[in-house]
């Protein structure tokens, strides 16, 4: 059995499982672990034989969505694309990969909320009149960089608010 | 003379007929297993499983004490599952303090413990997806490393409220997994902690 691609998905399975652990708990760099996810994800993608077709359609998917979480936008687009050009792929992979092509739209158009080197733009509330918009690799680090932000007296950013709010945050409440 | 006039008992096919009822029901209790999970599930490593049943503790900590029995519905029947569990600590708690995500990984150990208790299937990979992650399933001892025969599952967890929204849930779940299955086989699992309920559903659509 070839079983390089099994290996390399179980890497990144880790990293994922890691990544939503520390969302959960709201600690650690998800968006590192889920980038790093994403990378192996892709190089198991690479070595699944031809004839493992739905098992190429769910590990492309997954690498997509990887690299969706992780910010990195324009690659979820690039593997996304792909799988859309390969006609052997299942339908269902289709349908995921829509979403995940209309979720980076979306997000684009929300003013272009992924920040530099994969970091989320983050709206913190910090008082009832004071909020702050901060890039960070999580939801802990915007909070922590925004309170340091109000403790220097420097004026806030935002022109509207509310509370934190990130894709991630909107995904588990919608769960 | 009837059985009475003998001085037999004239209900004895009936308490028999009800002990053997009783007795067929006791044995359709499991026990959810929510501890060591990765040695029974490929697909979670140990910092996963660890995580998912600590989860768990802190959802069945707000509703309820240990041992905690809920009604598991599927598809050919309703069972008493039994699930054993400690008090979580305050630090864990406080590591779990998002009660939306904390729903969905508790939901994850206890449909994953249901599904092994009740059709013997285990996970051997977590699927990635845009709204977070599904389970692939697969008999106990099969090939852990074939993909394509394996069963989707897609797991959501209600925390509180009326039973009538776990039954919600279900049926949002099942339009949403038919939608993107297609001829492959897949099951929904939603648990109930505070209404202590499991329901689990199959979905087979033709692509």
């Amino acid at each position: 059995m070839n079983s390089e691609w099994l290996d390399l998905h179980r890497q990144s399975e880790r990293l994922a499982g890691d990544a939503h652990l520390c969302i959960a708990q709201d600690r650690g760099d998800p968006a590192a672990l889920f980038r790093q996810a994403a990378e192996f994800e892709e190089l198991a993608l690479e070595r699944i034989p031809a004839d493992k077709v739905r098992t190429r359609g769910i590990i492309g998917v997954s690498a997509a969505a990887l690299w969706f979480k992780s910010g990195q936008h324009d690659q979820a687009e690039r593997v996304g694309r792909q799988l859309l050009d390969d006609d052997s792929l299942p339908g269902f992979t289709r349908l995921e990969v829509q979403d995940i092509l209309n979720a980076i739209e979306q997000s684009r158009a929300r003013s272009g909320n992924a920040g530099p080197g994969g970091a989320t733009v983050y709206d913190v509330q910090v008082t009832f009149s004071q909020h702050y918009r901060v890039a960070a690799p999580s939801r802990g680090a915007a909070e922590e960089l925004a309170m340091k932000q109000w403790a220097r007296g420097e004026n806030a950013e935002a022109s509207e608010l509310v509370a934190v709010t990130t894709v991630e945050a909107d995904r588990a409440s919608g769960h | 003379m009837s059985a009475a006039d003998q001085g037999e008992n004239p209900f004895e096919d009936l308490e028999r007929a009800a002990e053997e009822e009783f007795r067929r029901l006791m044995e359709q209790r499991v026990v959810l297993l929510t501890e060591d999970m990765a040695q029974r599930h490929p697909g979670l490593s140990e910092a996963v499983a660890a995580g998912l049943s600590e989860a768990a503790q802190v959802c069945l900590a707000r509703h309820h004490q240990p041992p905690t029995t809920f009604r598991l519905e599927h598809d050919h029947g309703i069972i008493e599952a039994v699930v054993e569990w400690e008090f979580p600590s305050e630090r864990t708690r406080r590591a779990w303090a998002n009660q939306s995500v904390t729903t969905e990984h508790g939901a994850s150990a206890l449909v994953l413990a249901a599904v092994e208790a009740v059709f013997g299937l285990v996970a051997i990979s977590r699927a990635e997806s845009l709204s977070g992650a599904d389970y692939l399933l697969v008999p106990m001892d099969s090939d852990y490393g074939d993909f394509d025969a394996a069963v989707r599952l897609e797991i959501s967890g209600v925390d509180s409220g009326p039973v009538r929204r776990v039954y919600e849930r279900v049926r949002r779940k099942i339009t949403q997994v038919a939608r993107g299955t297609g001829r492959y086989p897949a099951l929904v699992g939603v648990v109930g902690f505070d209404s202590r309920r499991i329901v689990l559903e199959t979905v087979g659509v033709a692509e």
